[in-house]
């Protein structure tokens, strides 16, 4: 075991597959001469060559295309875009080829995009999205977003060895902020199952990705005051583990949905649904959601906080459902 | 909804005659309604604008529900709630309305503060709630005696819990000897079958036999007979029927020498004309006769009003227009209304006689049999002459047999002696 950071595990991750499967191979901007513009490839030309390290020019959608080529042809790429809001870039290919090529043609596309995601560190409305829902909503898609290194590690594991395509996202406030004891040895975490992070029988927070740390913040405050609060982490975002939320939905009658995506048509409309639909009997208070506000995210630290949910907005949402 | 008479519930809303920001003028109609007894416009009470209908078309609510919301027009369209969809109206529970209401549970941007009014959510029960009730048996009235500790005395599903581990174990219930108040037992109910047609029935159809039931279990309904010999009016009536329907406008028919005879009768025996009141008889002051009338889906009352003040003819007119109107379902709430004694004259379709039952809260009443050529003993010679069997149903907690007898008697006489 070594503590590692999540951006650590997710270069390990990377690192592991790469030495264990020559078909495995990694695209994007900066990756390479320079490690990637948040240094998770730092390393990885020297020990693996040009060939399996690839520089891109800035064009998503051409090179979104060539890796799904690639995987068409028996690769397994990985895709690295700079920002998870570029994938809007190559959404067409993403959407349009790499979601429907095994429905239509019987082939599969193996390919990882990966996607830094999210905000909080003053990026402005252009490097801190989080465009998850985009693609929750494209069946041929599967959508993950860990919350913690030894999930970031496995989750890529699995991402890279389905032969399915799949949207990674890897939230940049987590990068060097998170840090846990990975272990050493091979282990994946499978995707389509979430996780239950904190136990608690008086409401359930259903989050995902960095909202998960500020959630566990939130119910510290609150289990000071008596209050038991159960998180759960999603982890794959599609497809969803509905059997996971439920069952904590119905053991608490509680239910807080929370993201740091916007609210509005977020992936927290579908899961309240969900609860709504299959889990209306065992509701004590209605479903509550937490989200952005519905606004381009600021530049302005003032205004970027006010916008982004966090530790205490949950606090404030958990307390109003408690209370209900 | 208005009161159409005493016995009824409910309405069903069949039409709005407006809608939501039109002006209605006092008086106007607004809706259209059928009930069991009558199908009718109903108008506005006051001038406004119509802001918002409450209750949609096909739906049933009781009598007194709030079904629309006429004002100066300060509501903005863009507050209208959708009424309920046509069928809601049945989950009506038959306890206080108000106290099911689930309103404006938004939940607020920020935190608020422990609801400021109390008792303002006290009645809203999650589904959580309701549904850990129906688990442990818990009824309605027991449930809202639970303190709540949610937000406006809210009662939650942890609230709910605590008292079922708290509270003290019930004693059984006694009373062995009570019927269920739910239903028959079910080896008395019919299972429906394969190849079975399943009709639903009206709301005029349901309103009758929940009257019929409640009749038989509210009073002690009993019949005696008597046969009366009709030749006179049958002779009458030939030789002026005619005449009758040129002078008067209407045909001459069987019913209002009967009613005229009744009303006589009812007279001499104020006894029939009253209903009980706890241990008390109100005896009425004014006759105000039923008149059945068979429709194709059920049978409906109209009511010959103050018959004790009118003659022959004016019977017979009242009587017409009333029939006529239930046929063509003109009738007026005001027309169903009020019946202090009752007759039924299913004789108009064949048959010998019958038991009818005591439309509540009467206490009695006169069912006709057809006219029919019998072989009768006259002045102890064999006659051919028309006879009618009349059957008196009456209350016998307050009229015992001799009484209904004399009563019989005297309506057979005041036939059998009939002149004009």
């Amino acid at each position: 075991m070594a503590v590692v950071t999540y951006l650590e595990a997710i270069s390990q991750a990377l690192r592991e597959e790469m030495r264990r499967d020559p078909t495995v191979f990694l695209m994007g901007e900066d990756i390479g001469v320079f490690g990637g513009a948040f240094k998770v490839t730092k390393g990885f030309l020297e020990e693996f060559g040009e060939e399996r390290v690839i520089d891109t020019p800035i064009a998503e959608s051409g090179f979104t295309g060539a890796a799904c080529g690639a995987a068409i042809m028996g690769f397994r790429p990985v895709v690295e875009f700079q920002f998870a809001d570029f994938f809007s870039c190559a959404f067409d290919q993403i959407v349009n080829f790499a979601a429907k090529c095994y429905y239509r043609w019987g082939i599969p596309v193996p390919v990882v995009f990966r996607g830094p995601s999210g905000g909080g560190f003053r990026g402005g409305p252009y490097h801190s999205q989080n465009p998850e829902a985009w693609f929750t909503h494209v069946p041929g898609l599967k959508v993950v977003q860990p919350s913690t290194p030894y999930e970031a590690k496995g989750l890529l594991k699995a991402a890279i060895r389905d032969n399915n395509p799949v949207l990674y996202f890897e939230h940049k406030h987590l990068y060097r902020r998170i840090r846990e004891d990975v272990p050493e040895e091979e282990y994946e975490v499978p995707i389509g199952v979430a996780d239950v992070k904190r136990e608690g029988r008086d409401l359930s927070i259903v989050t995902y990705g960095a909202m998960v740390h500020a959630s566990l913040e939130a119910a510290e405050h609150l289990a000071k005051e008596g209050a038991e609060v159960e998180i759960v982490d999603l982890r794959t975002l599609a497809p969803l583990d509905k059997a996971c939320f439920l069952a904590s939905v119905k053991k608490t009658g509680r239910a807080l949905v929370v993201h740091e995506a916007h609210l509005t048509s977020g992936l927290g409309g579908e899961v309240a649904s969900i609860i709504a639909e299959e889990a209306w009997e065992s509701l004590d208070a209605p479903v509550k959601r937490i989200g952005a506000l519905d606004v381009p995210i600021p530049f302005s630290p003032t205004l970027e906080d006010a916008v982004l949910p966090s530790a205490a907005k949950i606090e404030a949402g958990a307390r109003w459902l408690l209370e209900y | 909804m208005p009161q159409m008479g005493e016995s009824l519930s409910e309405g069903t809303i069949t039409k709005w005659l407006k809608k939501p920001g039109e002006r209605i003028e006092r008086d106007e109609p607004l809706f259209e309604i059928t009930t069991d007894k009558v199908d009718t416009e109903v108008p506005a009470p006051v001038s406004g604008i119509l802001e918002r209908i409450l209750v949609n078309e096909g739906v049933t609510v009781g009598v007194g529900t709030t079904v629309a919301e006429i004002g100066d027009g300060a509501v903005a369209a863009t507050t209208a709630s959708p009424p309920p969809a046509a069928g809601a109206g049945h989950f009506r529970s038959s306890h206080e309305p108000t106290t099911f209401q689930r309103r404006g549970a938004q939940p607020p941007a920020a935190p608020a503060p422990a609801a400021s009014s109390s008792g303002e959510k006290r009645g809203q029960l999650s589904p959580a709630v309701l549904s850990l009730a129906a688990e442990s048996r818990l009824d309605i009235q027991e449930l809202l005696e639970i303190p709540g500790s949610g937000a406006g005395g809210r009662i939650s599903r942890r609230d709910v819990e605590r008292y079922l581990r708290e509270r003290p174990v019930r004693r059984e219930s006694p009373a062995p000897l009570q019927r269920a108040p739910e239903g028959p037992p079910s080896h008395y109910l019919y299972q429906p079958e394969p190849g079975d047609k399943l009709v639903s029935m009206s709301p005029m159809r349901k309103q009758i036999a929940e009257h019929m039931i409640w009749s038989q279990q509210i009073s002690a309904q009993v019949t005696s007979f008597t046969e009366c010999d009709m030749h006179r009016i049958v002779r009458y009536r030939d030789e002026n029927r005619a005449r009758f329907e040129e002078t008067e406008g209407v045909p001459l028919t069987f019913l209002p020498f009967v009613a005229e005879a009744t009303v006589k009768a009812l007279k001499e025996f104020p006894i029939f004309n009253a209903s009980v009141v706890g241990d008390q008889i109100a005896l009425k002051k004014h006759i105000h006769l039923g008149v059945a009338v068979a429709l194709e889906e059920g049978l409906i009352v109209p009511v010959v009003a103050n018959a004790d003040e009118m003659n022959f003819v004016g019977l017979a007119r009242a009587i017409h227009r009333l029939a006529d109107a239930a046929r063509s379902r003109r009738l007026t709430p005001a027309d169903v209304r009020g019946a202090t004694f009752t007759i039924t004259n299913p004789g108009m379709f064949g048959g010998l006689t019958g038991t009818p039952m005591i439309a509540q809260p009467q206490v009695a009443i006169l069912g006709l049999g057809a006219v029919a050529k019998k072989p009768v003993v006259v002045d102890d010679a064999i006659a051919i002459r028309p006879i009618m069997v009349l059957a008196l149903t009456f209350d016998h907690r307050i009229i015992d047999g001799a009484t209904g007898f004399q009563f019989l008697e005297s309506i057979r006489r005041h036939l059998e002696e009939f002149e004009i």
